[in-house]
């Protein structure tokens, strides 16, 4: 019994000391993988989104955009005769299968990583990206991401500062001064909370209210009635997709009678069909002008391949995916040189922004597309239609 | 004043959709003394079969009626699954966590394959029908919703108390030998008590829907709430189920409206914790749910 | 008044086969280090040592599942502990004290959680810790001065051991806790507590009249189940390179009960083949794509209803056999 006693101290004193030797590492100083060969069976793209889990919607929404822009551009023979090859993986919203999804994509041999969905995952996959020497661009849209100054990752924006801006002047130009904030509590909301609330006080806007909201509820018209005793003259809503018909049916049973504003996935087809003429109060900056002729072929070709409805996710990732392969025209299947291709990338003949509208990058400025460049959009009896699209 | 009132109404509604989805989980709890955690899988799959077709143009009637057919025969499966095992002997608790788990991981997953990951509203019979509060309007589906959870409660509980299949039920569910000894058909009765409990799911499922957009990943947190519902009220009780999941609907309906949504978010487990702490068998549960030792 | 019945002959699980404690450990560090001289890609790597890290956290769960008989699904609770501790104090205080922080917050919360909680029968006592997963998890989410929100902290360091750098290093301390804990589960399978948690399961009133306080040894089973999901939540949080809320949700609760039971409960090798099969089986099964989850969530089932004793039966069985045709 002595000894036994005698031996378990001395395992705990050796594991203690072995424990104390050791230090916290910071650095990254592992060498980067093999830039990848052009390979005969085409070039491969990552695609990172959160197919499972809370954010599963939009991502199937921008997986079908994906495969459709990936189709279009193998029917039209490649790049440069080489076909792409998506290899398209689920991160689950975690952050640490997002972070091992980086290893297996610099692995794979994956040329860049288009995705992902949540800032999150973006921001803990940002030491990997950089680590592997791979260049990605994400829809995530939390300033954060873009104050990490990554060289590797790319913002398609708008970010919620982009956004943010673009609401305080509309809000500005409609005499509109006291807003209540609602953001969702999954981590897109909670992310934009501080950076609305500090956004719009810096706009001269202070909030009268700032609560919370989860996006399974059945009923949101509580929260709503608060907004609307709370004396504001507008509701800023912070969420993604179908909240909105709940919000939009919460505000029919209150009364509310002020104008909601939403982030741009309020385009959601989701919400027309949930919410129908309760919606009509629901306004929002899109990043995509269906008005635009180039918007207009894809809805086509959309509704042959899909039916229903393009939501503005898929013409979004349509975007990306035609971002990346121009750089792989110009460069070829090379990370490095692809990356430094990407920070002078600029094109006005996307399918998201205004109307000659231009999604530009520089060693700068990693979002492409910055608040100004987005068209206020509006429900109307159940569908949407353009109020300021110049 | 109009402003309690509103809130209590859109509370009980809201208790009423955790109080359909625990007396999903009391019913098979009552059969065969399994706990399920796919509950939730099984009223999105009665919620989605209904929208596909009323929205393929059949009215709300025939969405339900489909409904409840296909989830009956995923009840008679999964009971057909689970009886195997069941025959020779009792299951240990947490493999049955487990093996619902899993279960709910597959539906889930086979859902959004089949249906998409959007989520999807079954048009109510009484949509655009309100009934006034002041100035506030409360949906009519929200009354049909109570409604709906007291003809699914009654006709558990009659079907329980009522009849001899209820009776061998509750028999299986106490002892599994002991109801052998005394004739019972244990593997029958436990595919009646997994059917039972689907077509609960089912209906609730389909009334659900009208108020709360329905996606393949809405199972678990549906399939949780029943489960707290189930739990505050005592597991082995239908009534229990119907007074847990009006009680946490009234909690954080209070608790969203006049204090804020984080206390909201809190109120359910935290209601689950104290209930549970003051009386370990829940509200209506007896004193047998602590340990003896 | 206990609802689990022995998933193994108790004979087998309560022989005190001491060789064992020493082989183990040494298996461990003797397969981690050839992991090393292989040099697997950074993917492979990384997954290994998120099994490792998930092996290290379930192997108190598998004390709590396997020797004492209980079933929480909250032990998100104490990942998410040990991981925001990592967090918080690494860079400033080094690792020793970061890991010793989220160990302690972990066994003080159990141990309130435990004496409060640990009355209640078995799908209570599992629906009350799902309960507190969701309440740390709201926690976590809105207490942003510390937490910072769901923007989670980043740049929080990792374990640097034997002069190796990034995942490797990570890779190493992993294994090198895993051994220590494995000695320690094994220690405490032939010792009086253990043997107390393995009587109090089987036969709480017998148990009792011989002098065991049960309600003790639950809470001591629970709380060691803390301690070690404290210790996996820093390896995570080192991993992933930051700590998040949904990283520490239920779904990872999930993942810690399934590994010891789809392994087999109680089985000294349960925490790392468990872990293999919860973690590194869907990283692996991706080239299913969407029928991923659906092929995972059958196996599950499977396992449950008709391998109630998990992998372990299996490897009992064809060593039996071995056995019987040798003799």
């Amino acid at each position: 019994m002595r000894t036994r006693r005698i031996v378990h101290a001395a395992i705990a004193f050796l594991a203690a000391t072995a424990l104390a030797a050791c230090s916290t590492g910071t650095d990254s100083s592992a060498s980067p993988s093999a830039a990848p060969a052009a390979a005969d069976a085409g070039i491969t793209i990552g695609i990172d989104l959160p197919l499972t889990g809370a954010s599963a919607a939009p991502a199937e929404n921008m997986r079908k955009g994906f495969e459709l822009r990936a189709k279009e551009i193998n029917d039209a023979g490649g790049v440069n005769g080489t076909p792409i090859v998506l290899d398209i993986q689920d991160d689950a919203g975690d952050p640490t299968t997002g972070v091992a999804l980086v290893d297996r994509f610099a692995q794979s041999n994956a040329v860049a990583i288009v995705g992902t969905y949540n800032s999150p995952v973006v921001l803990a996959q940002s030491e990997a990206v950089a680590r592997a020497q791979i260049p990605q661009l994400v829809f995530a849209i939390s300033s954060a991401i873009t104050r990490q100054n990554n060289p590797w990752v790319f913002q398609t924006g708008p970010t919620d500062l982009g956004q943010i801006d673009g609401i305080v002047e509309w809000l500005k130009s409609r005499g509109l001064t006291k807003p209540a904030i609602l953001t969702d509590t999954t981590a897109f909301g909670s992310g934009a909370k501080p950076v609305l609330e500090q956004g719009l006080t810096e706009g001269g806007l202070t909030p009268v209210l700032s609560d919370t909201f989860a996006v399974d509820a059945a009923d949101l018209s509580a929260v709503l009635l608060k907004a609307k005793q709370s004396g504001a003259d507008h509701v800023i809503a912070w969420t993604v997709g179908q909240p909105y018909a709940t919000l939009a049916k919460g505000a029919q049973q209150v009364g509310l009678g002020l104008p909601i504003i939403g982030t741009a996935s309020a385009a959601d087809p989701a919400v027309a069909r949930l919410a129908g003429d309760a919606a009509d109060n629901l306004f929002f900056q899109d990043s995509v002008n269906r008005e635009k002729p180039q918007v207009k072929e894809v809805v086509e070709r959309w509704s042959a391949h899909f039916g229903g409805t393009v939501p503005s996710d898929a013409l979004v990732a349509h975007d990306m995916l035609t971002v990346i392969t121009d750089g792989l025209r110009a460069v070829g299947p090379d990370r490095a040189k692809l990356r430094d291709f990407l920070e002078t990338y600029r094109n006005d003949t996307l399918l998201t922004g205004r109307i000659d509208g231009v999604w530009q990058y520089t060693p700068q400025n990693h979002v492409g597309l910055v608040g100004g460049n987005l068209v206020w959009k509006q429900y109307d009896k159940g569908t949407i239609k353009v109020v300021d699209g110049s | 004043m109009n402003q309690l009132i509103y809130f209590v109404i859109i509370g009980l509604g809201i208790g009423a959709v955790y109080a359909l989805a625990g007396l999903g989980v009391v019913t098979l709890f009552t059969g065969s003394g399994l706990a399920n955690f796919a509950q939730g899988d099984l009223m999105v799959l009665g919620a989605l079969v209904a929208v596909s077709v009323t929205s393929a143009g059949h009215g709300y009637v025939a969405g339900l009626l489909a409904a409840v057919a296909v989830v009956a025969v995923a009840g008679v499966l999964l009971g057909a699954l689970f009886t195997l095992p069941m025959r020779h002997r009792r299951m240990d608790v947490d493999v049955v966590i487990i093996g619902t788990l899993g279960v709910a991981t597959t539906m889930t997953t086979l859902a959004g394959i089949w249906w998409g990951r959007q989520p999807q509203r079954l048009d109510s019979p009484l949509a655009g029908v309100f009934v006034p509060v002041g100035e506030m309007r409360v949906p009519a589906h929200y009354v049909l919703l109570l409604v709906g959870a007291a003809v699914v409660f009654g006709l558990v509980r009659w079907f329980h108390r009522r009849t001899d299949i209820g009776l061998q039920l509750r028999a299986v569910a106490s002892s599994v030998p002991a109801a052998r000894d005394a004739g019972v058909r244990i593997g029958r009765m436990l595919v009646v008590a997994w059917t039972i409990a689907a077509l609960v799911g089912g209906v609730a499922g389909v009334l659900v829907a009208s108020v709360l957009p329905i996606a393949p990943e809405s199972a678990l947190p549906l399939g949780v709430n029943g489960f707290a519902a189930a739990i505050i009220g005592g597991l082995a009780n239908p009534a229990g189920a119907v007074l847990g999941g009006l009680v946490v609907g009234l909690a954080e309906t209070l608790a969203g409206g006049y204090l804020n949504d984080t206390v909201r978010q809190s109120v359910a487990p935290l209601v689950l914790l104290v209930v549970l702490v003051l009386r370990p068998g829940g509200l209506l549960g007896r004193a047998r749910g602590a340990r003896t030792v | 008044m206990t609802t689990i019945a022995p998933a193994a002959p108790a004979r087998r699980d309560v022989s005190p086969a001491r060789h064992w404690r020493w082989t183990q450990p040494g298996l461990l560090l003797t397969g981690g280090a050839l992991v090393l001289l292989i040099d697997p890609g950074p993917f492979d790597l990384r997954v290994i040592t998120l099994v490792v890290a998930y092996a290290v956290a379930a192997t108190g769960f598998n004390v709590l599942v396997g020797f004492a008989g209980i079933v929480s699904i909250g032990n998100s609770v104490f990942l998410a502990a040990g991981g925001y501790a990592w967090a918080l104090l690494a860079t400033s205080y080094g690792p020793l004290v970061a890991l010793l922080a989220g160990v302690v917050l972990a066994a003080v919360i159990a141990a309130l959680a435990g004496v409060l909680l640990l009355r209640l029968r078995a799908y209570y006592f599992a629906v009350a810790t799902l309960a507190l997963g969701t309440l740390g998890t709201v926690v976590v989410r809105n207490w942003t001065a510390v937490t910072n929100g769901d923007a989670g902290i980043t740049n929080v360091g990792y374990i640097k051991v034997f002069g190796l750098s990034g995942v490797p290093s990570i890779f190493v301390a992993a294994v090198v806790l895993l051994a220590l804990v494995s000695f320690l589960q094994e220690a405490l399978r032939t010792s009086p507590v253990g043997q107390a948690m393995i009587i109090g399961r089987y036969d709480p009133p017998a148990a009792e009249g011989i002098g065991v306080s049960v309600a003790y040894t639950r809470v001591v089973a629970f709380v060691l189940s803390a301690v070690t999901a404290a210790l996996g939540g820093a390896l995570i949080a080192q991993l992933a390179g930051g700590a998040f809320p949904d990283q520490f949700a239920t779904t990872s609760a999930i993942s810690l009960l399934v590994i010891p039971i789809i392994a087999g409960r109680g089985w000294r090798w349960a925490p790392l083949v468990g872990a293999a099969i919860v973690i590194a089986l869907p990283e692996y099964l991706r080239f299913l794509a969407e029928y991923r989850l659906v092929v995972y969530g059958a196996a599950v089932v499977l396992v449950a209803l008709f391998l109630p004793g998990g992998v372990h039966q299996v490897v009992r069985a064809v060593a039996e056999r071995l056995g019987r045709s040798r003799g």
